[in-house]
């Protein structure tokens, strides 16, 4: 692969966290490549790195050494102001809860990356309605969250990682609050909608009943990643897919 | 039992008989006080050096009363003061003479410290309670100077309803107090006071709420 088609470089990360005088090794020397248009998934054990790696690759993080590449620039070492306007037009999250914003309605959370992005309300809401008509709740839009079903609260936290046209797209545990057929239909839902050539998905998941959407599955363990595969799909939806 | 209209008593062993009740403000005084003719007040009150504290003079229509102030100044030696002066000298005499201010102050202040705590607490808690909303605007790329606007913005919100509501609360307070024998004086001055009070207030508990959100790592977004 060369660099121009990938969305993520990774090389050699290392990050540290000090908690109370001991220091934990979360990442641990990590390299991953990820192209662009894949969609990634990140499993392993709890507290093996997965969330520290993803908060990196989204801009959030900055590692201790090593160098990772999101889109072709170097995050850790770009200005804060750069950092803030990186993030803000080229990453969509999906959240393992939600986190969508209790008081606002469907149409309004999911115009919050516009409205950051300076885009008008007006503009914003239009085109929030049309976004979540995209995601099937387009009878939705003056719900507030408290009034939906956790799955669809997922498909408007996908509405709002979509709407701003982000290059990249982090989901952390995205089916993990909901039930099985939920849960496929959430993922479905992201490998059509979200999913497209210059688009990647990166997918933090413990839910092995979603690995068949992915093109690739990293397994870290220990801060590292200890291999990547890609992925056969059984005929039997009964199964969990195998590794190859 | 209270004294009514016709009622007798006796000061000083002298008989006295109510024709009238007064009907005035309460005051920070507890002594009650007789209206009654000079003659008869002289009988009434024991023997003094100086029995006569003031006399009120009441001005011919077209007086100018400090003219007239002036002029009994001039004639008999003794102070003379308009209505307002001696309102204002009044003010001061407590002012300055009683440990009304010091008492009052202290009420103040602890009420302003109560309040601030309470806000500032209260508003505090809010900010906790949606720390992670505040991270999940961060790691979708608002600034800190957006966040702060955004609190800034809440605290002048909660700190107008509040001062409105007490605001018009006291108002309401005083207008139907104003038959009553309160005294209730509103003026415009207390408005600026516990506007900036309360400005003050909604700035502090603002700031606490402040430097959480700035120091807030966005990365707790992805923490269980």
């Amino acid at each position: 692969m060369t660099n121009s088609n990938l969305a993520v470089r990774c090389q050699n990360v290392l990050k540290v966290y000090d908690t109370g005088g001991q220091k934990v090794t979360a990442l641990n020397g990590v390299n991953l490549d990820i192209a662009m248009g894949e969609l990634m998934m990140l499993v392993g054990p709890s507290g093996c790195g997965k969330t520290t790696l993803i908060s990196v690759i989204a801009g959030i993080l900055d590692q201790d050494s090593g160098c990772c590449e999101v889109l072709g620039e170097d995050l850790l070492n770009m200005s804060n102001q750069k950092n803030l306007a990186f993030r803000a037009q080229n990453i969509g999250f999906v959240f393992q809860a939600f986190n969508l914003l209790p008081s606002l309605n469907a149409a309004e959370n999911v115009s919050v990356p516009l409205l950051i992005n300076g885009i008008k309300r007006a503009e914003a809401e239009r085109k929030a309605i049309a976004v979540l008509e995209q995601v099937g709740l387009g009878n939705r839009v003056n719900a507030l969250p408290s009034e939906l079903s956790g799955g669809q609260q997922q498909r408007v936290a996908i509405a709002r990682a979509l709407i701003h046209g982000p290059r990249l797209i982090v989901c952390d545990e995205p089916t993990s609050s909901l039930d099985h057929e939920t849960g496929r239909n959430v993922m479905s839902l992201l490998k059509e909608v979200a999913l497209h050539q210059d688009r990647t998905l990166v997918i933090v998941t413990h839910d092995a009943r979603i690995f068949k959407f992915a093109d690739r599955i990293a397994k870290m363990d220990d801060g590292h990643i200890v291999e990547v595969n890609k992925i056969a799909v059984s005929q039997n939806q009964n199964h969990n897919p195998e590794l190859i | 039992m209270p004294l009514k209209v016709g009622d007798s008593l006796e000061l000083n062993d002298h008989r006295a008989i109510i024709v009238g009740i007064a009907k005035v403000t309460r005051t920070f005084q507890s002594q009650p006080v007789v209206y009654t003719t000079y003659s008869r007040a002289k009988s009434y009150a024991p023997r003094e050096r100086k029995l006569l504290s003031f006399v009120l003079v009441k001005a011919k229509q077209g007086q100018n009363p400090a003219e007239l102030t002036r002029r009994i100044r001039a004639n008999t030696g003794l102070a003379a003061y308009t209505q307002a002066e001696f309102m204002t000298l009044t003010y001061e005499y407590f002012m300055h003479n009683t440990g009304i201010p010091i008492n009052f102050g202290i009420s103040v202040l602890l009420g302003f410290i109560v309040g601030a705590a309470i806000a500032g607490q209260t508003f505090y808690n809010f900010t906790l309670e949606n720390l992670r909303q505040f991270g999940v605007l961060k790691a979708m790329g608002t600034s800190n100077w957006t966040l702060l606007r955004m609190i800034l913005l809440q605290a002048v919100l909660v700190g107008s309803t509040g001062y409105g509501l007490g605001v018009g609360l006291t108002a309401l307070f005083g207008y139907l107090m104003r038959y009553s024998i309160l005294a209730f004086k509103f003026p415009w001055q207390l408005l600026l006071f516990s506007g900036a009070g309360v400005s003050l207030i909604c700035v502090f508990a603002a700031l606490i709420s402040i430097f959480k959100v700035i120091r807030l790592e966005p990365a707790i977004v992805f923490k269980g």
